[in-house]
């Protein structure tokens, strides 16, 4: 017996599970009805030059946010984290969790005008799964072991385990069949807008596809994707009018615009903490980790580098994915408990203090302040804290892949599975970059797996976010706001719960 | 002018007007004022006080730069110079090889094998500064090595150990003065220039370098945060210079 | 002609030491060039395909071999994180060949100002008599030289950009799009460029033209009842430029090598600015291109510049 789902009851379910961002009223979101015209076209500024143009092979958050306009999945999230059908028109999920029955949408066309058939679907999948040369494009489909064309309108995925939270991966990237082996094609997908150029260093420019399935969408006919490396350099702009879109302000950018542009805010999708290597000899010790805990006044750190903007956490988990976050806040305080910070030092062996070596990814302005300020409280309580400030890429190796490190400030960028940032700190994952080491949390991480609904992951999720944070594994910190710079001509921007920069609901207005 | 350059960043070790690093969210972002002559910066920092820090730092670096590209540039540039043939072909070459290299990679490469440690930048920085002194002492040397009361000294059986370093060095040193100025100017851009990519001495300790890159984000609500350092920086240049050109001066006189 | 074949064998041997000295300086900094492009998030399965992709997991050795004899045989490479489409990299020639145009007339247009300026102040400054403005020009000029360069871009963009409202940072328009709107942004960038390098030239030009002044013939020119005037213009100036000459080439050098910072200050996509972002994403291929690039235009400016000065100057030919 097979449970029809239709996207009706999926968007509910989703709806419960991942929380909406855009609804917890924290989000200023454009909501004003203006009315909205068709054409222009308008120039975001970006931060990064994006890595690539295959959508299953970016990883970059900066580069996905991007492409997000120009490729759609079988499935795709919508304002509020919903999955909503997109190159697929609904699903069904069998009994035991492990086969997906597709029914595409009729009418879906590409790019270059060809109707999305029941071969592209099964092409692309297998193509991110690895069932077509071995090596998985996206991870979590790689539990994926096979994809079947039922009839020319409905496409079967087959895997090997259940994980409930697979259908969010369903949002990969529908592309032609064998365009991911052709030589010299251009980014053709199914989405709001279609590619035209991409110049290094410069910036991506797309247009409006006509085709698109969503009637009404989009808006505008061009938008030019223009990368802007420096914070000031985007403030010029933006007074200046050559750049309408700029989706990263800064505090005090944000204070500087708010007169001339709308400044949109909403909760990002960022975990920063004072991560700490649990390994590492002095760290090893729970004492010392909850003594650092106590030490920050996160209150204070987040007034100085996010204007207080921010939701100060205590664990791996968003506040806004509100079924499955705990406030936990009350384990160290959120101002600052020097005395027992000290007192814990000391029962810990080091009357005298200790001393810290904070590496911070230099590239990331707002990692620096917050290494600045933290040092600063610190000092306090006795311990003696320097920065490391380190290139991404070193980071990357001594810090992540090698772990060699003490401690380290940066944040995690959550996607929109309420596991993602919890799974890592099972004692032997390969992304446990904080060598976290609890029995009772790999204990619970274990009953996860076993849970078949995502209703009873919750419920775990909540203990797995306390042990983290009564052990102390890391000094979690705050989720900072997003804020958004958006012309006072422009109407129908979206936040979403996940990095993404939607132009298709984008307008002029009147 | 100089004077005050040195004077302040001698007093920066014992005494600054403010902690350089004490934060204060009340005080964000002021302007200069008769208790913050340079004004705050964005964490409610005492630029003056920051910018005292920052000048001995950076003089620091930049006199053990010039020292020991000096030393390096007299030691490779009397050998080769005076000695000519294969030596000298191999060794230019590496020097006309560093010399196209990005002292930032050299830096990330010197920093990666031996650590981040101030006197890491100094040895980075060091190694691109030598192919210029090299050129110059090697120059001279060559200029030198054949005129008469050398070869007179040579005639006479004196070492090559006391030919290179007693006959011909101290001729040279007029030039190589001027050159050692220059290059202490250079040092003080080039250190300021690291540090405001990233690279170089660590946060929170100040140099100017670093206050000018942080600075850069806030020019249009805060510009004097910038000014202060920058302002700096040329201040000290300027000085280093106006004291080469005043030497060279003298020395012409004599 | 034996002149030249040994300068060329100079220059060859110089590019293999630099192409070596960088290869060497990839395999010692950290950061791994698959995690750059993978991130944290990649399967093994993934990231051991694109090492073999790339070719790392050859041994040194043979991977600098194998590069070298695509750089002999004209293939620069691709670049390991510029896509040309989806599924083809950047080739390092089109890259660079893209960026460069930017970094050359910025080059030019620097030159033309320092040209513009400088030698009217250095010959003006070398007639002077009057004490004031020779200790004006005097402080300027040291002035201009002691503003390090990322500080003389914020302050031009601070003044020009910010206060004046000339220009908008940020703004730059590809050459390809509107050559107008190209040469508007240029010039301000191309000013910070130029300031030091007027202050040096016109030092330099002063300097040289006073010297000549002191010379024997100047001497018997004046004697022979020649106006000031006449001298200075006829006589002194022709060989007080000879000096310049060398001076400016190596200006040039300089500037055509890419100015990494100014090019960063006014966001301008040329080769200084992506020197240092593949630096940053360990874009070996790239990199690799640029440092050799830079090292061969700094060696042959120079040679340029030596033979222009024995083609002036028959003194030294003799020697």
């Amino acid at each position: 017996m097979k449970k029809l789902l239709t996207f009706f009851v999926t968007l509910s379910i989703a709806a419960a599970l991942c929380g909406c961002a855009g609804g917890t009223g924290a989000s200023s979101e454009d909501k004003t009805s203006k009315e909205a015209t068709y054409g222009g076209s308008v120039v975001v500024g970006i931060q990064q030059d994006i890595d690539g143009l295959d959508p299953h092979k970016v990883t970059a958050a900066g580069t996905k946010e991007i492409l997000f306009n120009i490729f759609e999945g079988l499935v795709k999230c919508d304002s509020n984290g919903d999955l909503i059908g997109a190159v697929a028109e609904k699903y069904e999920l069998s009994d035991d969790g492990l086969t997906y029955t597709f029914t595409l949408r009729p009418g879906v066309k590409f790019h270059n005008g060809n109707e999305v058939t029941a071969e592209d679907v099964k092409y692309s999948i297998e193509r991110a799964a690895g069932l077509l040369d071995g090596t998985p494009l996206v991870s979590p489909l790689s539990i994926v072991t096979a994809v079947d064309i039922v009839d020319e309108k409905t496409v079967r995925v087959t895997a090997g385990s259940v994980n409930p939270e697979l259908i969010y991966s369903f949002t990969t990237a529908i592309i032609p069949n064998g365009s991911g082996e052709d030589e010299n094609a251009d980014p053709i997908g199914t989405g709001p807008f279609r590619f035209v150029s991409y110049t290094p260093q410069e910036g991506i420019v797309i247009e409006k596809n006509e085709d698109y399935w969503q009637k009404g969408l989009p808006y505008l006919d061009q938008v030019d994707f223009k990368i802007i490396t420096s914070a000031e350099t985007a403030l010029v702009e933006l007074k200046a009018g050559t750049v309408q879109v700029y989706p990263y302000l800064t505090d005090a950018m944000a204070t500087e615009i708010e007169s001339q542009m709308q400044v949109l805010v909403s909760p990002s999708v960022n975990v920063q903490a004072l991560f700490f290597n649990n390994a590492d000899e002095l760290l090893s010790n729970v004492k010392v980790r909850q003594a650092i805990c106590y030490a920050l006044n996160r209150e204070e750190v987040s007034e100085f580098v996010a204007g207080g903007d921010a939701t100060i956490i205590s664990s791996a988990m968003l506040p806004t994915l509100e079924s499955y976050y705990v406030d936990l806040n009350d384990t160290y305080g959120t101002t600052g408990n020097v005395d027992k910070a000290k007192e814990l030092l000391a029962e810990a062996g080091y009357p005298d203090g200790i001393d810290l070596t904070i590496t911070v990814p230099s590239n990331y302005e707002f990692h620096m302040d917050t290494a600045e300020v933290v040092v600063e409280q610190l000092k306090a309580a006795g311990i003696n804290a320097k920065i490391d400030a380190v290139d991404w890429n070193t980071w990357l190796e001594d810090v992540y892949t090698n772990r060699n490190y003490q401690s380290t400030i940066c944040a995690i960028t959550s996607d929109m599975t309420p596991g993602y940032l919890l799974n890592r700190f099972v004692s032997d994952s390969k992304k446990n970059f904080i060598n976290f080491n609890s029995a009772d949390f790999d204990a619970v991480y274990g009953n996860v797996l076993e849970a078949k609904s995502l209703g009873e992951r919750g419920i775990l999720y909540k203990e797995l976010q306390k042990i983290l944070a009564d052990e102390a594994g890391s000094a979690f910190i705050q989720v900072p706001a997003n804020k958004v710079a958006v012309s006072n001509e422009l109407g129908g921007y979206k936040f979403y719960p996940v990095y993404v920069q939607d132009m298709s609901t984008v307008y002029y207005v009147k | 002018m100089g004077g005050i350059i040195l004077l302040l960043s001698v007093v920066s070790i014992f005494w600054t007007p403010y902690s350089p690093t004490q934060m204060s969210a009340a005080l964000r972002f002021k302007p200069p004022s008769f208790a913050h002559i340079f004004g705050t910066d964005n964490f409610g920092r005492d630029i003056f006080s920051r910018v005292m820090k920052a000048i001995g730092t950076s003089f620091l670096i930049s006199l053990f730069v010039v020292l020991m590209s000096a030393v390096a540039g007299i030691l490779i540039g009397a050998v080769t110079g005076y000695f000519g043939g294969v030596i000298d072909a191999v060794v230019m070459r590496v020097v006309d090889a560093i010399n196209g290299f990005p002292s930032i990679l050299l830096a990330l490469v010197i920093i990666s094998i031996l650590g981040k440690a101030r006197a890491n930048v100094v040895l980075a920085l060091g190694i691109a500064f030598t192919p210029s002194f090299v050129r110059i002492v090697r120059g001279e040397f060559i200029r030198l090595r054949d005129s008469d009361y050398i070869v007179r000294a040579r005639l006479m059986g004196a070492r090559k150990r006391r030919i290179l370093f007693l006959h011909i060095l101290p001729n040279i040193f007029s030039t190589f003065w001027v050159s050692v100025m220059i290059g202490f100017n250079n040092a003080i851009l080039a250190e300021s220039g690291l540090s405001y990519l990233g690279i170089g001495v660590q946060a929170p300790d100040a140099t100017l370098g670093s206050m000018l890159s942080d600075a850069q984000g806030y020019l249009s609500s805060a510009p004097w945060y910038a000014l202060a350092p920058g302002l700096t920086i040329v201040w000290m240049v300027l000085s280093a210079a106006m004291l080469s050109e005043g030497l060279s001066r003298k020395k012409k006189n004599i | 002609m034996a002149y030249i074949i040994k300068k060329t064998a100079t220059l060859i041997i110089t590019l293999f030491l630099v192409s070596v000295l960088a290869f060497l300086a990839f395999q010692i900094i950290p950061g791994d060039v698959v995690t750059s492009i993978l991130g944290t998030e990649a399967t093994p399965e993934r990231e051991e395909a694109l090492r073999e992709e790339l070719g790392l997991d050859k041994p040194p050795v043979q991977r600098y071999i194998k590069w070298a004899g695509g750089v002999l045989r004209g293939d620069l490479g691709v670049s390991y994180r510029y896509s040309k489409n989806m599924n083809e990299m950047m080739p390092v020639s089109e890259l660079i060949g893209d960026k460069l145009p930017v970094t050359l007339l910025l080059a030019l247009f620097a030159m033309i100002l320092t040209i513009l300026f400088a030698i009217p102040i250095g010959v003006l400054w070398a007639g002077t008599k009057n004490k004031f403005l020779d200790g004006a020009l005097n402080v300027l000029t040291q002035t201009s030289m002691a503003i390090p360069a990322f500080f003389l871009g914020i302050l031009v963009t601070y003044l020009f950009g910010i206060v004046l409202k000339m220009f908008t940072p940020g703004s730059y328009v590809s050459y390809k799009k509107d050559v107008g709107a190209f040469v508007s942004y240029m010039i301000f960038p191309a000013i910070a460029i130029a300031i030091p390098k007027i202050g040096m030239t016109a030092r330099f030009l002063r300097n040289s033209t006073l010297t000549e002044l002191r010379s024997d013939y100047v001497r018997t020119a004046k004697s022979k009842g020649c106006e000031d005037k006449t001298i200075l213009f006829k006589h002194v100036l022709r060989n007080a430029m000879l000096p310049v000459v060398t001076f400016i080439g190596m200006i040039i050098a300089e500037t055509v090598a890419g100015s990494i910072v100014v090019e960063q200050v006014f966001s301008l996509p040329g080769i200084g600015r992506l020197l240092i972002s593949s630096i940053s994403t360990r874009d070996f291929p790239v990199v690799e291109i640029l440092i050799m690039y830079i090292t061969m235009v700094v060696i042959v400016v120079y040679f340029i510049v030596d033979i222009i000065y024995r083609e002036l100057d028959p003194r030294i030919r003799v020697e």
